[in-house]
């Protein structure tokens, strides 16, 4: 079993529950794009797809390019000097906090301010210090599950650390 | 793919109380209809604000009647207070806007089909409900014959039990089951019972 498993592993190069998980979404987004389809018509639906490509080639050209810099530079700073490696527990609060930013920027950036103002009554000032809230709580939360870590390793890892220091 | 999920949840989290309301509606903390619109009974989102319709509070003021229009050319005028007299009706119906928000309130005021009557067009094929609003594509908006008949379909003089706001509609408007929420018109001026 462990053989045919390693086997499977070698072609697809990750586990079956990763294969399950992405036909699972492949098949939800695909009930997503016909459900589309048919309320909107084909004119629209082309409209859709255009933005959809326009997106994807936008984030490859100027996104992709942008964040695998900050991604080094950010790499380089932070793994160096700490032994539980601590990026991951970065790199996950700035694409959620980045995400959210980027959804709602025309209310958290106050582009569309005067309308938003005007239609519904209300400030739209509030939304830059709620995202500043939120992306402080996904820190925050991220950097409890990091010393949460440290902990563990510090604890189970000092042992083993110092056999190997022993060893080298 | 974590990451992934992690950002649909992110998503699914500052969106989904927009539509569920009630008190999941102050975990949209970053959408635009995720906000209190005041305390009381006329706290739900405000899709356009009185102002921004141009409504000016001497339209609805006591001066405010509705007409009731047919094809055959009769008329009748009513004011808000003889409105309160009529039959009233409370149901809970739901704002369910296109832009992806809605909202469930409890409704009261005079069932559309009674205001037909009372126009002296029972049946007819089609209703042209008008608004005093100024600009927007939905100043005017034709229902249906079962839009009319259903005993659900109101003009709205109460919400929760207190008067309409002026952002929701003073003196009234249309509430109708499973209709965008831009159908629902408010500040409504004048309804037509046409018959062709």
């Amino acid at each position: 079993m462990a053989q045919k498993l390693d086997i499977f592993r070698r072609h697809y190069g990750g586990s079956p529950l990763h294969l399950v998980a992405m036909v699972a979404s492949l098949a939800l987004a695909g009930f997503a794009g016909l459900t589309l389809t048919q309320a909107l018509g084909i004119s629209k639906t082309t409209a859709v797809a255009v933005w959809l490509i326009g997106a994807a080639v936008a984030h490859d050209l100027i996104l992709f390019p942008i964040y695998t810099l900050l991604d080094k530079a950010g790499t380089k700073l932070v793994a160096r000097p700490l032994r539980t490696p601590a990026i991951n527990f970065i790199r996950l609060p700035v694409l959620l906090s980045g995400l959210l930013f980027l959804v709602y920027v025309p209310l958290v950036g106050g582009f569309s301010g005067a309308t938003y103002e005007s239609t519904t009554g209300l400030p739209v000032s509030v939304y830059f210090g709620r995202w500043l809230l939120i992306t402080g709580a996904l820190f925050g939360l991220s950097g409890a599950f990091y010393a949460l870590k440290l902990g563990v390793s510090g604890s189970r890892g000092r042992p083993s650390d110092a056999s190997s220091t022993e060893s080298s | 793919m974590g990451a992934v999920g992690a950002g649909s949840a992110a998503l699914l989290v500052t969106t989904v109380g927009q539509t569920l309301g009630g008190p999941f509606r102050n975990i949209a903390l970053l959408a635009p209809r995720g906000r209190d619109q005041g305390d009381g009974p006329n706290d739900f989102p405000v899709n356009k604000t009185a102002a921004y319709r141009h409504i000016k509070p001497s339209q609805t003021g006591a001066s405010w009647h509705l007409t009731l229009a047919t094809a055959a050319g009769s008329m009748a005028s009513l004011s808000r207070p003889q409105l309160l007299e009529l039959g009233l009706h409370t149901d809970e119906l739901p704002i369910a806007c296109v832009e992806g928000w809605s909202t469930v309130q409890r409704w009261t005021g005079v069932r559309l089909r009674d205001l037909a009557a009372l126009a002296g067009e029972e049946e007819p094929d089609s209703v042209l409900v008008e608004s005093l609003q100024q600009g927007g594509a939905f100043g005017s908006v034709l229902l249906s014959p079962t839009q009319l008949l259903d005993p659900q379909s109101l003009l709205a003089l109460k919400v929760n039990g207190a008067d309409l706001s002026p952002d929701h509609g003073f003196p009234a408007r249309v509430i109708v089951p499973a209709a965008p929420g831009v159908h629902n018109t408010k500040w409504v001026r004048q309804i037509t019972f046409t018959k062709s």
